[in-house]
């Protein structure tokens, strides 16, 4: 179980020699499980950089990222695997979705990883979220805001010690982005995660533990 | 898996897949196919029993009525043999050596009815020139049992000559295994009986043959002071298709089993043709295996974004590469059930017309466990490389 995420004088390689004003980059940053934080920034200023780097996908920054008290580069192929399976779940901000798979089906390639929820709860958020009609409809079909409330139901079928949500409502209206932090925060209080949310200026209305501007 | 390959399968080309069973097939029947004709046909090219080795010859000189006249008999002298063994195609030379006793064997198996006895000769080769068992075909003196190989026209001679016209019935080879007869030996004023087992058959060499051993001890026990020269030799060549042999044997007049020696040009021959045909398959085979690969990798390429997505869910590599392992196993197992199938067809259709000229008893076990082995090879081969694309790819 992973209490915390630190980061220690991040800053990626791209803004290396530029004086950069940040409560993130080039800071000591810490993330601690249960709270929620969101990161703030105008586009281009790395906040999906930060959550690839948290998730072990990048690192073309300088700086160190620990895990607890483990530098993230220091882990093995399998210990990223069981990062991604058991730690960190992750709401890409370019989704990542099957098109040939239907909603549903896209939802089951991760949780037959996981098998965190069953078929009835997985059936009961996409109702919540308004897409029950779409359950078998290939995901290439649904409008991106359909497709992020795809997204989401998938980020959510996996046990987790913090959420990384990309810009999670960029095309989504207020109604379901409020069924969106209802869910969360229902999630948050049974499972205890952190959440780290970006937004570019439109963000999901949660009680944030810390607001930091990238 | 089944999500998995439901995502990679848009991309599957069905075209390069079909061009790969295609060339698979024809590759892989081409190796089963000529692997198993040669099963079939070689037994014809076989004409010795196995107990003598191959790539022997018997030379011998021939017996004119000038010699029967004037007596002389048909040996070779030392110098004449010395010359033989230093010509470059010899590698070794071994002397038939004579009984010089007289030999008498009788079989008496009154239940049967059958009463026979006879005299006989018994002749030796060094031992390194039979390819039996040394502790079937060995003799340490005074021992009562001695083995025999006995060509098998004698056994025909019996089987369909003698015992059908004195009514008597007729012996298996696994049955005359089984039966020993008395021998007695005479000379030098001495009788010993002993007993015969005969314990194969050859129908290369046309002589009683029994141990060297034997005859060294019975021949200085009941014929010490009689000599001989050879009149045979048992010559090992290193390739009996050498036209020097036959050349340098014509020169001196010497005969060899000519028989033979063409059965082992047309069996050389008939190698060559062979091994150039499975080449040919074998060329094919890899070409196939190369498209399988090219193809897969495609597939890999084209899915590239999807199964980089995986990995970013929590997939690991293995379980990205278990739909390709899949593929290849199953689209080599096809290839493989094919081209077996088509190659028993084909066995069928030849089998038919060559039925008139040869007995086939080859069976198709081997062919199917080869052409398995290649299959199972291939698709190691197949999948290591593409294990290898995911792991540098992804």
């Amino acid at each position: 179980m992973v209490k915390s995420i630190t980061l220690h004088s991040v800053i990626p390689h791209i803004f290396a020699n530029q004086t950069i004003l940040s409560e993130v980059w080039n800071q000591d940053v810490v993330f601690e499980k249960g709270k929620s934080y969101l990161i703030e920034a105008s586009s281009g200023k790395g906040k999906s950089s930060m959550l690839s780097y948290i998730y072990a996908y990048r690192n073309d920054y300088s700086g160190t990222i620990y895990i607890d008290d483990t530098d993230i580069n220091s882990l093995s192929e399998n210990d990223i695997v069981v990062l991604r399976q058991r730690v960190f779940a992750y709401l890409f901000q370019e989704l990542r979705l099957f098109p040939t798979l239907t909603a549903l089906e896209n939802i089951e390639v991760k949780n037959q990883l996981t098998h965190h929820k069953s078929r009835q709860q997985i059936e009961l958020l996409f109702e919540r979220l308004g897409i029950a009609d779409k359950t078998n409809t290939p995901v290439r079909l649904l409008s991106w805001g359909q497709q992020q409330r795809v997204a989401f139901v998938r980020t959510l079928c996996q046990p987790c010690d913090f959420v990384l949500l990309d810009e999670p409502i960029s095309h989504i209206d207020n109604q379901n982005a409020q069924t969106m932090v209802d869910i969360l925060t229902e999630e948050q209080t049974k499972f205890g995660f952190g959440i780290i949310a970006t937004s570019i200026g439109y963000y999901l209305p949660l009680n944030y533990n810390r607001i930091m501007q990238l | 898996m089944k999500l998995i390959w439901k995502i990679i399968r848009q991309h599957l080309s069905i075209s390069q897949l079909i061009s790969f069973l295609l060339a698979n097939i024809i590759g892989l029947t081409i190796i089963c196919l000529t692997l198993q004709l040669y099963q079939d046909i070689k037994p014809a090219f076989d004409t010795q029993s196995g107990l003598i080795k191959p790539d022997y010859l018997i030379v011998s000189k021939p017996v004119s009525t000038l010699r029967t006249i004037i007596g002389s008999k048909p040996d070779f002298s030392e110098k004449e043999i010395n010359e033989l063994q230093s010509q470059s195609f010899v590698e070794q030379i071994g002397q038939f050596t004579p009984a010089l006793y007289n030999v008498e064997a009788s079989f008496d198996a009154s239940s049967l009815g059958v009463h026979l006895a006879t005299e006989l000769f018994f002749e030796s080769v060094p031992d390194q020139f039979v390819d039996v068992n040394s502790t079937r075909w060995h003799y340490e003196a005074g021992q009562k049992e001695i083995p025999i190989i006995i060509p098998y026209d004698y056994l025909n001679l019996y089987n369909f000559g003698f015992a059908q016209s004195a009514d008597l019935p007729t012996i298996s080879e696994s049955i005359i295994n089984k039966i020993t007869f008395t021998i007695i030996a005479s000379g030098n004023g001495l009788t010993q009986e002993f007993t015969g087992r005969i314990i194969g058959f050859s129908n290369r060499l046309n002589t009683i043959l029994v141990p060297n051993d034997f005859i060294q001890w019975s021949n200085n026990k009941f014929a010490p002071h009689s000599h001989h020269r050879p009149s045979r030799l048992i010559v090992q060549v290193a390739n009996p298709t050498d036209a020097q042999v036959t050349q340098y044997c014509q020169e001196k007049g010497y005969n060899i089993d000519q028989n033979k020696l063409d059965n082992s040009k047309t069996k050389w021959l008939l190698e060559i043709v062979m091994s150039i045909v499975i080449t040919i398959g074998i060329i094919i085979t890899l070409l196939s295996c190369y498209i399988l690969v090219l193809s897969i990798s495609l597939l890999i390429q084209k899915s590239k974004q999807h199964l980089q997505d995986l990995m970013l869910l929590g997939y690991r590599r293995k379980q990205i590469a278990m739909p390709y392992n899949i593929l290849i196993i199953t689209v080599n197992t096809l290839s493989f059930i094919s081209a077996y199938c088509l190659t028993l067809i084909a066995r069928n259709i030849y089998q038919h017309h060559l039925t008139t000229l040869l007995q086939i008893s080859g069976s198709t076990a081997s062919t199917a466990l080869i052409a398995a082995t290649i299959s199972l090879l291939l698709s190691i081969l197949n999948i290591i490389i593409i294990n290898h694309q995911i792991h540098r790819d992804l």
